[in-house]
């Protein structure tokens, strides 16, 4: 693809490029575990930064992000949630009770609403059905605010 | 310029809408050229892929502005473009067909007549043995109804000529180019544009200058090709440097906006346009992409409050841009 073409191709969709919004209400558990996971991060924000911390960091954003970008419900063997968690739990023993009250609130979160298909993929499914041409979904998966999106 | 004589302007034609089984109508179809042209990518040329419709804007909107009179202040045309690739070269480009479908070569009695005060002319003349010369010279305002007066300065003498005498000389706005090369844009050129004449690219004519990456600028002309009927060329050829090595455009980083002379100025991006005071043109394309117009918004929305005409709302309307044409208070 030349560089003409990729411009004619950003004319294209500029043209073409319609916006919809939809709000997604993020279910129970998706609700309760980023809540846990931002708490969790506050816990450690000022320890060390040591390989072990690191990791626990590591596997808290991975957590995160595998519930909040899920298209699939939570209970799919295929996101490993249980397992995540499971880690996590392990890790956090050698931070101190909070920590460990903490990450025993991840866990009693992956036991409601499991079944619950994301309302993400719902969203998708309905685009899917209507689209004519290409579609794509712009979302945060850090469940951030990004200026440019709202604007849009 | 009021908005009564903008009123007067050849406003632009609304373009039919699009039937299904019939091809869409381009914005290169106003401009009445002999031949419809296709801008394309070169490999797209080999494709037999048509003109996008965003190029066909661009390049009518290059020579709409560069034909707009502009007796006082600047004229501006802000687009907001999806992305800023080959949108300077395009704009230069209509300025550029528009420039060559201007009269050259030797002008009529009635051009002649129609010519400002003042206005620099070439005279050739036949002496008694028949050999022409040229002499450079001036229009004068003659007190005289149906006679033109021109001064020419070496050797010093005044002519007055009158329609019965005109076909004695050879009146041109540039010096006559006896060159008989043909190039690949002149090829096209003639394709296009009616009563095209070859010497258009013989003579150092700048048709408008661009503020930009130049770096951008060398990569972007080499791809973009023009073709009609059977000839093609690409954008390279035709900005190439007349014979006297006098810039088709003129090209120039931010750094150096200021020592723009031309009268017709694109300003393509954010720094360019930040420099847009230290332009002094009649006529100013600002071309920005969407964030940038997005950070930049204040300023054109400042510079639309100061304008002194009335907004040509409607006047170049498409579904991709948005386009504000306004003339600002000037010298």
């Amino acid at each position: 693809m030349t560089a003409f073409d990729v411009a004619d191709r950003c004319f294209s969709n500029a043209s073409n490029f319609t916006v919809r919004r939809d709000v997604l209400s993020a279910s129970g558990a998706v609700r309760e575990i980023s809540r846990s996971v931002g708490r969790m991060f506050a816990a450690i924000s000022d320890q060390e930064d040591e390989p072990a911390v690191r990791s626990l960091r590591r596997r808290l954003a991975t957590l995160r992000m595998t519930v909040n970008g899920a298209l699939l419900p939570l209970s799919t063997p295929v996101l490993q949630l249980r397992a995540q968690i499971a880690a996590i739990v392990v890790a956090s023993d050698a931070f101190g009770s909070d920590l460990v009250a903490l990450s025993s609130r991840l866990t009693s979160a992956c036991d409601i609403d499991q079944d619950e298909v994301p309302p993400k993929a719902s969203v998708l499914r309905d685009l899917l059905a209507d689209a004519r041409g290409r579609v794509g979904i712009v979302s945060s998966p850090l469940k951030m605010r990004m200026p440019q999106i709202a604007q849009r | 310029m009021t908005a009564m004589e903008y009123g007067s302007l050849q406003r632009p034609l609304v373009l039919r809408k699009a039937t299904s089984g019939t091809s869409k109508p381009s914005h290169l179809d106003l401009l009445g050229f002999r031949t419809i042209p296709t801008v394309q990518s070169i490999e797209g040329l080999q494709r037999g892929s048509r003109t996008p419709d965003w190029a066909a804007y661009l390049t009518y909107v290059g020579w709409w502005i560069a034909g707009l009179p502009v007796a006082s202040g600047t004229a501006y045309c802000v687009l907001k473009v999806p992305t800023r690739s080959y949108t300077a070269a395009l704009v230069a480009f209509g300025a550029l067909l528009r420039s060559a479908s201007e009269p050259f070569g030797v002008l009529t009695w009635a051009q002649v007549q129609s010519l400002e005060e003042g206005t620099r002319v070439f005279l050739r003349i036949a002496d008694k043995l028949g050999k022409k010369h040229t002499r450079s010279g001036c229009v004068q305002r003659s007190s005289y109804l149906g006679m033109v007066q021109i001064d020419v300065v070496d050797p010093k003498y005044t002519h007055w000529i009158t329609k019965p005498m005109f076909h004695k000389f050879e009146v041109r706005l540039t010096e006559h180019e006896t060159s008989r090369r043909i190039s690949k844009a002149g090829s096209v050129l003639s394709r296009i544009i009616p009563d095209f004449t070859t010497e258009w690219i013989h003579t150092p004519t700048t048709c408008c200058a661009v503020v930009t990456s130049q770096a951008q600028w060398r990569h972007e002309l080499p791809t973009i090709a023009i073709a009609a009927g059977r000839d093609s060329a690409t954008f390279a050829d035709f900005m190439a440097p007349s014979v006297d090595d006098v810039s088709r455009v003129d090209v120039r980083p931010a750094a150096r906006a200021g020592s723009v002379t031309c009268k017709f100025v694109i300003l393509d991006g954010p720094q360019p346009f930040l420099s847009r005071d230290a332009v002094h043109a009649r006529r100013v394309v600002i071309l920005l992409d969407a964030l940038e117009y997005q950070k930049h918004s204040g300023d054109v929305a400042l510079m639309l409050a100061s304008r002194d005409d009335a907004l040509l709302a409607g006047s170049l309307q498409d579904p991709i841009f948005e386009t504000a044409v306004f003339v600002s208070a000037g010298p």
